[in-house]
């Protein structure tokens, strides 16, 4: 086992814990791990030093209050964190004037399919993936990286790095192409 | 239609957190139907998880966890139950109904932001064989297909699934034997002009 799957178990059987126990001290661990990487998340996307550190402290919340959600078999921690803060981003920044939208409510609908990984599947994938980020050309694991961090469009992507629109398409697309090939997935 | 390419758009636009609040929801509504999409977007989430965890940590001005968990709620968050994406988005709009001799019927679904945001959704059904007049779109167009199927060109829609069409997409579908039932969205750029501008 890596030392990043050490601490991706560690940081799930913290979840477990505040999930089964309320367990206070382990929420003190994730949240020493995650808020200051949500922060960041939330400051390159665009918001402020306040708005982001608000909105960190918000996902750190929502951790503490649906960490019974979490399902291993779905997602490793950091994802899903990182999708609660992906939707709260959505929330804030488009603050629809019906209160019908509320994204934290996807991850309940998605917990009554099927799991769309079998046990201990997904720490096999993440590995591979971790791999395959590695082998990637390094310009494109960039504009990849940029993508899905920073509040960019393809055209602002394109503005940023001197590089054609074409371009900033075409290395998302041959990026995402080796990476399922290299995960052994079929093309949908 | 929907070359692989631009189902893999969307759902990696949705993996980043990029899609508008009601396309996440009808992408949500897709996902919680396709196992196969579920299974992609997974790999897709995972890989933003991945991107996120590498991040350069921010420093914190409140480092006290406690002080968070002096926010939550005493008691469990409220047991309303859990409405699923398309009940959502639908807010309360009644289905149409099949009605013998009308082929076409359609129902203006209101959605967050609306026309001005440049978003207009569309339930509508068809009688089986039934078809629209040919037309273009202003913007992407994502179709679910709730019941029954659309035909598009040589592709056949079952229900669950997704069609994505474009500005440069001219079409004409139409409802299989059984007829078909489902939800369009169309997202531009810029606000719609009213009247609907889809009208052939």
């Amino acid at each position: 086992m890596s030392s990043a799957e050490h601490t991706s178990a560690r940081l799930a059987a913290d979840l477990r814990a505040v999930a089964e126990r309320r367990d206070r001290r382990a929420f003190a661990r994730l949240f020493a791990h995650f808020a200051p990487r949500v922060k960041a998340y939330l400051r390159r996307l665009g918001l402020d030093d306040q708005q982001a550190e608000e909105l960190a402290q918000e996902v750190m919340l929502t951790v503490w209050e649906r960490a019974g959600q979490f399902d291993p078999r779905r997602a490793t921690p950091a994802t899903w964190i990182f999708a609660i803060a992906r939707n709260k981003r959505i929330d804030a920044f488009r603050r629809a004037p019906r209160a019908e939208f509320r994204p934290e409510e996807e991850a309940r609908e998605i917990a009554r399919e099927e799991p769309e990984f079998a046990e201990r599947e997904i720490a096999l994938l993440r590995r591979q993936l971790e791999r395959a980020i590695e082998e990637l050309p390094p310009e494109q694991a960039e504009v990849l990286r940029i993508y899905y961090l920073e509040g960019r469009s393809h055209g602002e992507i394109a503005d940023a790095l001197g590089l054609p629109l074409g371009t900033v398409k075409s290395r998302i697309r041959l990026a995402l192409d080796k990476l399922r090939e290299r995960l052994g997935e079929k093309a949908s | 239609m929907t070359p692989a390419a631009d189902l893999d758009d969307l759902l990696l636009a949705h993996a980043a957190g990029r899609l508008p609040p009601p396309l996440a929801l009808l992408v949500d509504a897709h996902l919680a139907l396709s196992p196969r999409s579920r299974r992609r977007f997974g790999l897709l989430l995972e890989l933003g998880g991945l991107l996120f965890e590498r991040l350069e940590p921010a420093a914190l001005v409140r480092t006290d966890p406690e002080a968070v968990l002096a926010r939550a709620v005493i008691a469990d968050p409220p047991a309303t139950g859990p409405r699923d994406s398309l009940t959502r988005l639908l807010a309360g709009v009644p289905l149409p109904p099949a009605a013998d001799g009308v082929p076409v019927v359609q129902r203006p679904v209101p959605v967050p932001g609306g026309p001005r945001a440049g978003m207009c959704a569309t339930l509508s059904r068809l009688a089986p064989g039934a078809a629209l007049p040919p037309h273009g779109h202003p913007g992407l167009e994502v179709t679910l297909v709730l019941e029954g199927e659309l035909r598009d060109g040589g592709a056949r829609f079952l229900r669950g699934d997704l069609a994505v069409c474009d500005e440069t997409t001219l079409h004409a579908p139409a409802a299989g034997r059984d007829g078909c039932l489902f939800l369009s969205l169309l997202c531009c750029r810029r606000p719609l002009g009213s009247p609907d501008r889809r009208a052939a």
